[in-house]
């Protein structure tokens, strides 16, 4: 693959899921510039990622994949940002951080959502937002490397804790 | 509100999808991001290995123009660190784990780094003070034996300069000791933990 090549790829899967990268972030991480610095390491993973991507899996499948393994192993305040770094990166998470749409009590039961998926340990909060997101088991389990049926076990606590932690009920 | 609700909302929502992104520009950025990242990586590692190779032509150099031959034996020390150094980085680079390979193997390859660090910070004494203490403890001592003849204030000098580099060495121990006990070993617990989890996920399968 040549690198033009693997820009056009980086260029169009941007332009059609950041916002998946997105919801990654925020599944994982609180406060802005934390979240920035995350999603900075998501695309540079998820651009490196591409002379190996060889289509076997789903493009989105893909993507959650490098974005979740990032979020998984990632620490606060481990690499050192480079002092000329444009304010770009900083944009796109201030915009995101306070939402771009105007969906009112929606925007404050979402970020409850948020919340509650960053209080589940590290894999649960991986299926739940893969769970959310409409993947189905199998492509939950292709994208965490897991079994199906763990996630189906995983799946009937992790709907009933998030529905109770937002204060309904689990129909 | 029921899960069904819940996810029909959270599938409604806009989460950014909506961002109005200039791909050419996040694109240089990220770019410039893996540049600066891979530049950081080669400058700890020059940075090593060149501070490694001045010691050594200092040590090296010293001893000449002193006629302190014990030196040598501190500029040999130093250039172990420094090989010690290249060696264990280039090893260690090629277990890197690949992009999207398995969620496992990431945190197998994280979980073996920070083990990796633990066993380098704990053993520190080895492979970074102990080469250098041979060379050192012969040319105090030697110059302590010489200046007997001289008097006590030029061996209270020596004594001192000893105290300082043993002060010195213990100091750097600790502080590695303490983040081992700081960062190092909570990382690891924490990674331990994930590998639990998704080596139980496997077995329930």
């Amino acid at each position: 693959m040549t690198t033009d090549d693997q820009d056009a790829q980086f260029q169009r899967w941007i332009q059609n899921h950041l916002g998946l990268m997105v919801k990654v972030v925020r599944s994982f991480v609180d406060g802005a510039a934390d979240q920035d610095d995350l999603l900075q390491d998501i695309l540079v993973n998820l651009w490196s990622s591409i002379p190996s991507f060889r289509g076997e899996a789903k493009e989105t499948t893909w993507i959650y994949r490098v974005s979740i393994q990032t979020a998984m192993v990632w620490r606060r305040g481990e690499r050192r940002r480079e002092k000329y770094q444009s304010s770009y990166m900083q944009e796109v998470t201030a915009v995101k951080s306070h939402g771009v749409d105007s969906e009112g009590d929606d925007d404050e039961l979402i970020e409850r959502l948020y919340s509650a998926i960053r209080q589940l340990p590290k894999v649960d909060a991986s299926i739940a937002l893969l769970h959310l997101d409409g993947l189905t088991y199998r492509e939950i389990s292709e994208a965490l490397g897991i079994s199906e049926n763990y996630v189906g076990v995983k799946l009937s606590r992790i709907r009933s804790v998030l529905t109770e932690r937002l204060g309904g009920s689990n129909h | 509100m029921s899960f069904d609700d819940l996810q029909a909302k959270w599938q409604a929502h806009d989460h950014g999808m909506r961002l109005n992104i200039d791909a050419d520009l996040l694109l240089r950025e990220v770019r410039r991001n893996h540049r600066a990242l891979e530049l950081q990586l080669w400058q700890r590692d020059f940075g090593e290995v060149t501070a490694a190779v001045l010691i050594t032509g200092v040590f090296a150099t010293l001893a000449v123009l002193m006629h302190q031959w014990t030196l040598l034996l501190c500029a040999a020390g130093s250039l172990f660190v420094g090989l010690f150094f290249v060696v264990d980085r280039w090893k260690q680079r090629r277990r890197r784990s690949v992009i999207g390979s398995s969620l496992q193997s990431t945190i197998e390859a994280s979980l073996a780094e920070v083990q990796h660090q633990i066993w380098l910070l704990r053993n520190i004494l080895w492979w970074y003070l102990l080469p250098l203490v041979p060379g050192l403890v012969a040319f105090l001592v030697t110059n302590f034996w010489q200046s007997s003849e001289k008097g006590i204030a030029e061996q209270i000098v020596i004594a001192g300069v000893g105290l300082i580099c043993a002060a010195a060495f213990w100091s750097v121990y600790r502080i590695n000791q303490r983040e081992i006990k700081k960062t190092l070993e909570p990382r690891r617990n924490e990674l331990e933990e994930l590998q639990t989890r998704l080596g139980s996920s496997n077995a329930n399968a």
